[in-house]
């Protein structure tokens, strides 16, 4: 068991470093470049740009040759030194700190929220099959699965954020403005207040999502015979709903969680342009329209990180909730 | 050689309002009396600036923020547009009055005001000046789009309380590379070791500048430098915090060396969204949106409870709508075509439909405000049967009964390239379309990101594309328009023709004003005959802000505004003391 984790730890070297090549030599080939962006921009009408092309290319090291910039990006990324953004020359590890939080709040809470309600929807529509509660509840959810958040979000602004409507959430920001001279209690319910509309957007289509996968998996188990078992012991349904069939049905939704994850560190772009939250799905459209070269290495290898770290924890996951499944004995096999 | 020649660095536009004196200004005096200091106001800003160095900064917002519309407001330039003198750059501000101007036009003196204070109470200085230039002209700063324009000054001196400017060549332009394309910054908060100090202006642009070990030092500090954070300036506003991705503050400085602000503070939100943003205008969360969508202005913010509120306007602004024709492309040679074209397009429709009304028709390529533009000139009618002369006249006819014309084996068939994110030209690509195609011209669309459309327009690589150029102050159209900047300058429409290449290089030359005005004027006149690109518009946008401010103009300079000579009167203040807005 240990020594599969391990050897599962070590091969996530040799994936990474094939990630990150493979996302230099893309972003690079990607056409548009950074200096072209600086010297001449959309809307401004220059002259001859040669030279000053010439000099902010050699000022980025892009005049060299694509492989030695790429090990002189991976000498630094090995020192954890993410390097300069090429926008505003700040350390990519400082922006990355402003903004990494923002989203792991953001997306841990949905996540979160996501499996808190979507499990015991799956659970109670599996058990109440056909009954008219599940019925709506079916409707309900396939109708959020197929909203578009930016649609939601949009009608959630105009007609919860002010304006002609009713002013109930706060639809700017994740905090208010004078937020800093609030009491503790304070700060927490403006932050709550804030809070709630961006999550709710986050969240309702991984619950509807996850429900569905959670009720289908629910469904398959209960027809097995070991719950038949359980309620010939004479067990109580409670009993052999949620110790039995729910932990053993858990699988499936388990295995999502490493495609979920990385949201954690990639944010949602619609989510953060919509309500005004600088997180890190902003950082990553700004950094891509800018060719923003090291910033985006920095993204990329970032989430390439949280996704294998995300399988990693999927893996280790199924030990606990399946006593069956064994890495050891299949590394020994 | 081709010299880009100094126009002006930043992305603002001096226009003249000479022709409409009172076109663009617009003042509410309902219950105007005596200004009084006070209140704050929260203004939308549309995306967040890079970096707040303003010699290193590229986008439009940075300047809104760092010298807003009249070139002063944290930092200042040496002088700004003067309402008096047709918006010409004629204002002092860091500068006492215009420079002395050498008979040749290779020296300009500039003399520096006397008792001006940086925010941090330090004594301004012409080392400043000097400073600012050295600074920008300094090979390995992030400062390269400034120094395409600065191609011209071959050395700075200080003398006294001078600074002296010492020009290689004569060129109109190169007034404004002096004294209005950089903001000044402070030399002991850039530079506190001095490390620029033993080196001239000239060493800067010479050999030294990319090898010597102090300057690299200092390149280095100065393009991350945490000035570029929290900067400091001599406006008549400091800045007081960046609250990242939320919103930018300024306080009134009171030791302000001019006439002082009223407002206590500005707040610029950035609001991305224009939902989100009218949403915050209308709960009461900003007061000012400077860009409302034409669709948001017709259908959203009508009612009494808004307009009890808010105040909604419509200004000039100097963006216009091209189209623009690659000259060289077999459809395009022939200016009867161009002509035509320009002929087969409703531009009235465009401007009511897509714009929703806002946008003008016109025929220039300077901006409607500026002195030395061409009031006479009209635009071609929109006249399709006249333009399918113009087509059979230039050998454009459908031989072939396919329904699309052809010349010579060549169909008329042709690419349109759009930005992607500009919902305009999804919207006018399909108008368009229709009205080639009844003429015999088939367009099809290709809508490729705006990085990528940058590059592939200037290497030429299209049939025709439109944009919304901001049209400089006394726009250099040499870069625009002459045949040597299709290689490397933004003549994107490849045109090439001896009279207007002549013309051009007249109009950079010309110091007298008077002579100025009859070669623009030809100029115009010679574009609009010749039609290498079609003006759709010029343009116009919808803004709404609260009624509680007194004494709002709008102004022919992006971005339209300047909330430093707002006020509000006393019983409608609604940010009393520091107490910070509710949002």
């Amino acid at each position: 068991m240990r020594s599969y984790f391990l050897k599962r730890l070590l091969l996530v070297i040799p994936t990474l470093l094939g990630i990150s090549i493979v996302s230099f030599i893309l972003i690079h080939l990607a056409p548009g470049d950074p200096a072209e962006l600086k010297v001449q921009s959309e809307e401004r009408i220059t002259g001859d740009t040669a030279q000053q092309l010439k000099e902010t290319r050699e000022l980025y090291g892009l005049d060299q040759p694509l492989y030695i910039q790429y090990f002189s990006w991976l000498k630094r990324i090995v020192t954890l030194d993410f390097g300069y953004s090429l926008g505003d020359h700040r350390p990519i590890i400082e922006k990355i700190k402003e903004r990494l939080p923002v989203t792991v709040k953001l997306s841990g809470i949905s996540i979160l929220l996501a499996y808190l309600i979507s499990i015991p929807i799956g659970v109670y529509s599996a058990t109440h099959r056909h009954s008219i509660g599940e019925r709506i509840l079916t409707i309900a959810l396939f109708g959020l699965y197929s909203i578009p958040n930016f649609w939601l979000a949009t009608m959630a602004i105009i007609y919860l954020g002010g304006g002609d409507f009713w002013d109930v959430f706060p639809v700017f920001g994740l905090a208010s403005s004078n937020a800093a001279n609030f009491s503790l209690w304070q700060r927490i319910t403006d932050q709550a207040w804030h809070l709630v509309l961006p999550v709710a957007c986050l969240t309702y289509y991984t619950t509807a999502v996850l429900s569905r996968y959670m009720r289908t998996s629910m469904l398959e188990i209960i027809r097995q015979d070991f719950i038949r078992t359980a309620r010939a012991k004479g067990l109580s349904e409670r009993l052999v709903i949620y110790r039995h069939a729910v932990r053993n049905s858990l699988i499936p939704i388990i295995t999502l969680m490493a495609d979920l994850l990385p949201a954690l560190v990639g944010g949602s772009v619609v989510i953060e342009t919509l309500f005004g939250i600088q997180g890190m799905g902003q950082l990553s459209y700004q950094a891509i329209f800018a060719r923003d070269y090291p910033l985006l290495m920095a993204l990329f290898t970032m989430s390439a990180l949280v996704t294998l770290g995300g399988i990693l924890i999927a893996d280790f996951l199924y030990v606990l909730v399946d006593p069956r499944i064994s890495y050891g004995q299949r590394a020994a096999a | 050689m081709r010299r880009a020649i100094a126009l002006s660095l930043v992305l603002f536009t001096i226009l003249f309002a000479c022709s409409r004196p009172n076109a663009t200004s617009e003042t509410t005096s309902a219950n105007a009396g005596q200004p009084v200091k006070g209140d704050w106001a929260v203004v939308r800003l549309e995306a967040e600036p890079e970096t707040l160095n303003p010699l290193t900064s590229t986008s439009a917002v940075a300047h809104f923020v760092l010298w807003g519309a009249n070139n002063s407001q944290i930092y200042e330039l040496l002088l700004g547009y003067n309402p008096d003198d047709q918006w010409s750059v004629t204002k002092p501000l860091l500068a006492e009055a215009p420079p002395t101007i050498s008979d040749d036009h290779l020296t300009y003196t500039v003399k520096i005001r006397d008792g001006v204070r940086w925010h941090d109470g330090q004594p301004f200085t012409p080392e400043d000046v000097l400073f600012t230039f050295k600074a920008a002209a300094c090979p390995l700063a992030d400062t390269a789009q400034l120094r395409s324009d600065m191609t011209d000054i071959a050395d700075i001196q200080v003398d006294g309380h001078s600074v002296r400017f010492l020009m290689s060549k004569a060129n109109v332009y190169n007034y404004i590379a002096v004294v209005n394309s950089l903001a000044i910054i402070p030399k002991h908060v850039f530079d506190p070791e001095g490390l620029l100090d033993t080196f001239s202006y000239k060493d800067m642009i010479g050999p030294k500048g990319k090898t010597d070990p102090k300057i690299k030092k200092f390149a280095e500090q100065f393009n991350n430098h945490p000035a570029g954070r929290m900067p400091v300036g001599t406006g008549p506003y400091k800045f007081e915090k960046w609250d990242s991705g939320r919103d930018v503050v300024l306080a009134r400085n009171d030791d302000y060396w001019g006439k002082k602000g009223y407002l206590d503070k500005i707040d610029y939100r950035i609001i991305v969204d224009y939902t989100a943003a009218l949403a915050a205008l209308k709960s009461g969360e900003i007061d000012l949106q400077p860009r409302l969508l034409p669709i948001q202005y017709n259908q959203q913010t009508s009612g009494q409870a808004f307009e009890q509120q808010f105040t909604k306007t419509k200004y000039e602004y100097p963006a216009a709508g091209w189209l623009i024709w690659n000259n060289e492309r077999p459809f395009f040679k022939d200016k009867r075509v161009r002509q035509a074209l320009t002929m087969l397009i409703d531009r009235q429709k465009i401007i009511d439909t897509i714009r929703q009304g806002f946008g003008r028709m016109g025929a220039s390529i300077l901006n409607p405000q500026s002195k030395y533009f061409d009031r006479d000139l009209k635009p071609l009618p929109y006249d399709p049967k006249r333009a399918g002369e113009l087509l059979d006249a230039a050998g454009w006819i459908d031989h072939d009964g396919d329904g699309i014309r052809d010349k010579d084996g060549v169909k008329f068939k042709f690419e349109f390239l759009g930005s992607m994110g500009s919902t305009t030209y999804k919207q006018l690509f399909p108008v368009l379309a229709e009205e080639f195609r009844k003429n015999g011209i088939e367009i099809t669309d290709r809508v490729i990101e705006s990085a990528l459309l940058q590059k592939t327009v200037k290497e030429h690589q299209f049939d025709a594309f439109s944009i919304v150029p901001v049209s400089d102050l006394d726009q250099q159209q040499y870069q625009v328009f002459h045949s040597s900047s299709a290689q490397s300058g933004s003549n994107w429409s490849n045109f090439k023709n001896a009279e207007c290449d002549k013309l051009l290089e007249q109009i950079r030359l010309e110091f007298d004003d008077a002579k100025r005005k009859d070669l623009y004027w030809k100029l115009q006149e010679l574009i609009a005959d010749e039609q290498p690109v079609t003006i759709l518009y010029y343009g116009n946008e919808p803004a709404a802000y609260s009624k509680r401010f007194q004494d709002v103009r709008w102004l022919p300079m992006r971005p339209g505004y300047d909330v430093t000579s707002w006020w509000v009167p006393l019983s409608q203040q609604k940010y009393k003391g520091t107490a910070a807005p509710k949002g």
